[in-house]
């Protein structure tokens, strides 16, 4: 598939299909981890954390491809493996290939992506039927009503206030973490 | 309201709850609107005015900002999960993907050398043999020309004899089992052959022997993957026999991992000694039913759990009434319960949300929030112990159900929590095993609003693919009536439902009526204490009178006053005898009173009893009770750290009863004329009935009714408490199994300490 074609995919948020789509490229940055000290999960780790970035980053009104699609998840990937090897305090392979993207382009999502990551790990720990409910509605913006007759609830009515239970569940358990 | 006494059967309350939250559900729906204000907020959709209104209130109350704050971040947060899902499920589809094209490409391969008959049983002694050197070979293959391949000269010969007329299981050396019913070779004239034959098994199912043997893997110009290599041929009298195509035999080869498209070829022998590999056809194993009550269909772990927490693992009939119980989970009531409990919970947001937001007061918290019942979770969260129930019985003797092939998925099953899946297996008796396996590997869809919208979005349980490689097929000969099967299937299903439903409304509704008949015990009993205290009191305030009232050499007026608590000492401001008698009458204290006009003395001395109980830390409950002569009852002796103290009034001649339970056992002491001072008692043990007996042999007749009532509360109570203690283990039985029954069940949110209990002590 073409780049372009990705990033029009993008735009009409068919995230299923990008992501399968852009696991092609994952073999090379695989590699790259590997050969720098990380496991094949570091890789699976660092290469979806990667599409997210790349994806919301790709997803703004405003965003122009500087480069393939390939090296641009490359870099990232790069930077976000050599970024965790500082932090633990490990020596950076110099064999990291650098390539010609200019990172200040995504360094600032990055860090934006890390700090959401709190709020990510209290919403995948509710239970799996509130996280369905919540993904469902908030972030496939699927129908209440539509919902309801998937998931089993009586009426929509049902759907949404159980939806705010989780809601209101997750924001205590944020709380919590955050105090 | 059950107070106090509130136990943790809080499902009992519910019904009326029911009732009063659906009356309030048209009220809500407007309060909701104001609960949704953050999340409009957010979401840019409040008009300008609210926005900025909105905006302003946010800026005055840091509590609030902070509640808009922890929303943002949330819905932040879901969707990143969201995009990690998908992310995740973009990973799986592509490895998919990709091993589809791959499949499609090459095709990996177990290699069988030419099969035409088969053997097994004795393994006949082996001549010597040189190593590397060719073994010798009949003139004619199995297909009765002279062509022989590299892999027949250089493969060691494996030989059994067996009876062509009997059922025979033979073992390879490298592990190959075959099976080869009766009759399945046939003689050149095309008859089964009778008596004696010898079959001539050769394998190379590792690298090594298939080097040694030159044998490729290679299918036309493609190369295969091999999972092992086998050749089968027998003979009569040195002529091959035929496999009978409608009798085949049945092996199974030995492999480390069976991987999806593995497909059997058969092995065409080239003139240059080589071996083709052609006519390639999946694998397909038929399934052995076995006796389906002897299989495990209880969810993974069910049984080892309990058996962990001490309870019998092999009480079928207590595993069954434990795991069938969770099939009330889906009920109609169950539902309703759910509603119910969201409606509980609305209200109780919106009534925070409105003080908070409205009056900009306090900041929310959950302290105040108790759910009706805390196991409620939204379903579905497993697989439905009812229709478990609806299979694991004869009627599904010899189907594909009864058999270890079965017994092996269910894991799996229970762990998808899909009962769609389940429902595959048994409305699809009639297939292959493994074809159902792969209908459930791939993304289905069968949802009565499916649309491209929802492409996608059952996605299927890949972890099937592993069990589809397996190739397993069905129960030849099974049961093959799968349409009444089915009705069969849907009908109990539903049946064991409603039934186990009853069941367990019934119960609990027994522990509803049980807690309100406890509530109505306990309200009767302090009324009669209060009752019998306001009574005690007169009688003693009476004797009291009537004695300072002769000391001071006094008529004693009448009437006497009726109402002693409400005695207001001070209310004309001079005190008279009567009020200091009831005061000290109150307090149980010493009067000692001097008549201002004649100088004339009262005194009515009030001197402590404390009574200690040896071993008191043995019992469970100890009472103690003095039984006044000049009163109609009984004095409850109050418990003070452990020793009991109370004020002897000198004018009464007190008895003594002492009263102890330890777990069913009851203990007893009384004493005659106590006077006061420091009593050290040794209770002795005794029965109920001797209780009875003595109390009332001692106590007047007026005090005995009253004692007797005394006890038989106390009964009650004790009764009371061990039910308590079995809902207690009901409870606790059942959260602690919960998870493993309904692996994809959340935990329980709330906390559930708010829930007092009642206790006996």
């Amino acid at each position: 598939m073409e780049d372009q074609k990705i990033i029009d995919l993008i735009k009409s948020q068919k995230h299923d299909k990008v992501f399968t789509t852009l696991y092609k490229y994952f073999p090379v940055v695989k590699k790259m981890i590997l050969a720098n000290g990380g496991r094949s999960e570091d890789a699976e780790d660092i290469y979806q954390d990667a599409l997210i970035v790349f994806y919301k980053k790709a997803s703004a009104a405003d965003f122009q491809l500087t480069s393939s699609i390939n090296t641009y998840l490359y870099s990232i990937c790069r930077f976000m493996w050599s970024d965790q090897l500082k932090k633990q305090q490990k020596q950076i392979s110099t064999d990291i290939e650098k390539v010609e993207v200019n990172e200040s382009e995504f360094i600032s999502a990055i860090e934006t992506e890390n700090q959401l990551k709190l709020a990510e790990k209290v919403v995948s720990e509710l239970g799996e039927r509130c996280k369905e409910l919540l993904i469902l509605f908030y972030f496939q913006s699927k129908k209440l009503k539509d919902i309801a007759t998937k998931m089993g609830y009586n009426s929509e009515n049902t759907a949404k206030n159980q939806k705010y239970k989780c809601l209101e569940t997750a924001k205590l358990k944020l709380k919590a973490l955050q105090s | 309201m059950l107070g106090d006494s509130q136990i943790k059967a809080e499902s009992i309350t519910i019904l009326t709850k029911i009732i009063h939250n659906y009356k309030n559900i048209h009220a809500m729906r407007k309060e909701l609107e104001l609960i949704e204000t953050i999340e409009n907020y957010l979401k840019g959709n409040l008009s300008e005015t609210d926005k900025v209104a909105f905006e302003k209130k946010i800026n005055e109350n840091p509590e609030l900002k902070k509640e808009v704050e922890l929303q943002k971040q949330i819905l932040k947060g879901i969707e990143r999960t969201g995009l990690k899902q998908s992310a995740k499920q973009g990973f799986k589809k592509h490895k998919f993907n990709k091993g589809l094209k791959n499949w499609g490409l090459g095709g990996l391969a177990v290699a069988v050398i030419a099969l035409s008959s088969v053997f097994v049983y004795n393994n006949v002694a082996k001549s010597e043999h040189k190593e590397n050197a060719a073994y010798d070979l009949p003139e004619l293959n199995e297909q009765g020309e002279k062509l022989w391949s590299d892999a027949d000269k250089y493969l060691e010969p494996q030989n059994f004899e067996l009876n062509a007329d009997q059922d025979t299981v033979v073992e390879t050396a490298d592990g190959i089992v075959i099976a080869i019913p009766a009759n399945s070779f046939l003689d050149a004239n095309g008859q089964p052959a009778k008596g004696k034959i010898q079959l001539e098994v050769k394998e190379a199912l590792n690298a090594s022997d298939i080097m040694k043997a030159g044998l490729n893997t290679k299918s036309g110009d493609k190369l295969l993957e091999t999972g092992g290599m086998f050749y089968i041929n027998a003979r009569q009298d040195g002529a091959s026999l035929k496999i009978d195509s409608k009798n085949p035999l049945y092996a199974e080869v030995p492999t480390d991992e069976v991987k999806p498209g593995m497909q059997l070829f058969e092995g065409k022998r080239l003139a240059d000694g080589s071996i083709d590999w052609v006519n390639p056809k999946p694998i397909v194993k038929d399934l052995i039913p076995v006796d389906i009550l002897s299989l495990n269909f209880y969810p993974p772990n069910y049984l080892d759990s309990l058996k962990s927490w001490g309870y019998n693992k092999k009480d079928k009939k207590f595993t069954d009434s434990l795991y069938y119980s969770f099939a009330s989970y889906f009920t109609e009531e169950y539902n309703k319960l759910l509603e119910a409990e969201a409606v509980n919970h609305m209200n109780w947001l919106f009534n925070k949300a409105a003080n908070n937001i409205y009056s900009q007061q306090d900041r929310l918290d959950t302290t105040g929030y108790k759910p009706i019942n805390n196991n409620l979770f939204t379903g579905p969260f497993g697989i439905n112990p009812s229709k478990i129930k609806a299979i694991w019985n004869e009627k599904f003797q010899n189907t594909l159900l009864a058999t270890r092939e079965f017994e092996e998925r269910l894991p799996f099953i229970f762990r998808t929590c899909d009962n769609e899946v389940l429902d595959m297996y048994i409305n699809n008796l009639d297939k292959n095993l493994s074809s159902i396996d792969s209908m459930v590997a791939q993304p289905f869809n069968n949802l009565p609003q499916a649309t491209e919208e929802w492409d996608g979005y059952k996605k299927g349980y890949p972890e099937f693919l592993k069990f589809a490689a397996r190739g397993d097929g069905k129960v030849k000969n099974g049961n093959t009536n799968v349409r009444l099967l089915k009705a069969y299937y849907e009908q109990k299903s539903k049946m064991y439902a409603d039934a186990i439903a009853k069941t367990q409304n019934e119960f609990w509704q027994k522990q509803v009526d049980a807690n309100l008949k406890a509530e109505e015990k306990r309200a009767n009993y302090s009324e009669k204490d209060i009752v019998r205290l306001e009574d005690n009191f007169k009688k003693e305030l009476n004797v009291n009178l009537d004695e300072a009232y002769r000391q001071l050499g006094k008529k004693r007026p009448r009437p006497t006053p009726e109402a002693p608590y409400g005695v207001h000492i001070t209310t004309t401001g001079w005190l008279n005898v009567d009020t200091y008698v009831i005061e000290s009458t109150l307090t149980r204290t010493t009067l000692d009173y001097t008549d201002p006009q004649t100088g004339k003395k009262a005194v009515i001395k009030y001197e402590p009893l404390t009574v200690s109980i040896s071993d008191y830390k043995n019992y469970d409950r100890v009472l103690v009770y003095l039984l006044p002569e000049e009163l109609n009852s009984f004095m409850r002796v109050a418990n003070k750290n452990e020793v009991f103290e109370e004020k002897l009034n000198e004018l009464m001649t007190y008895k003594m009863i002492c009263i102890a339970y330890k777990g069913e056992e009851s203990f007893y002491f009384s004493q005659d004329n106590v006077k006061p001072g420091s009593l050290s008692v040794s209770l002795v043990k005794t029965t109920n009935a001797d209780i009875k007996t003595n109390v009332n042999k001692i106590s007047k007749r007026s005090q005995s009714k009253a004692m007797n009532d005394e006890l038989n509360y106390f009964a009650f109570e004790k009764e009371e408490a061990k039910r308590q203690v079995e809902l207690e283990k009901i409870n606790e039985l059942t959260n602690k199994i919960r998870p493993v029954i309904f692996p994809c069940m959340p935990a329980p949110v709330y906390d559930t300490t708010a829930t007092e209990k009642y206790s006996y002590k």
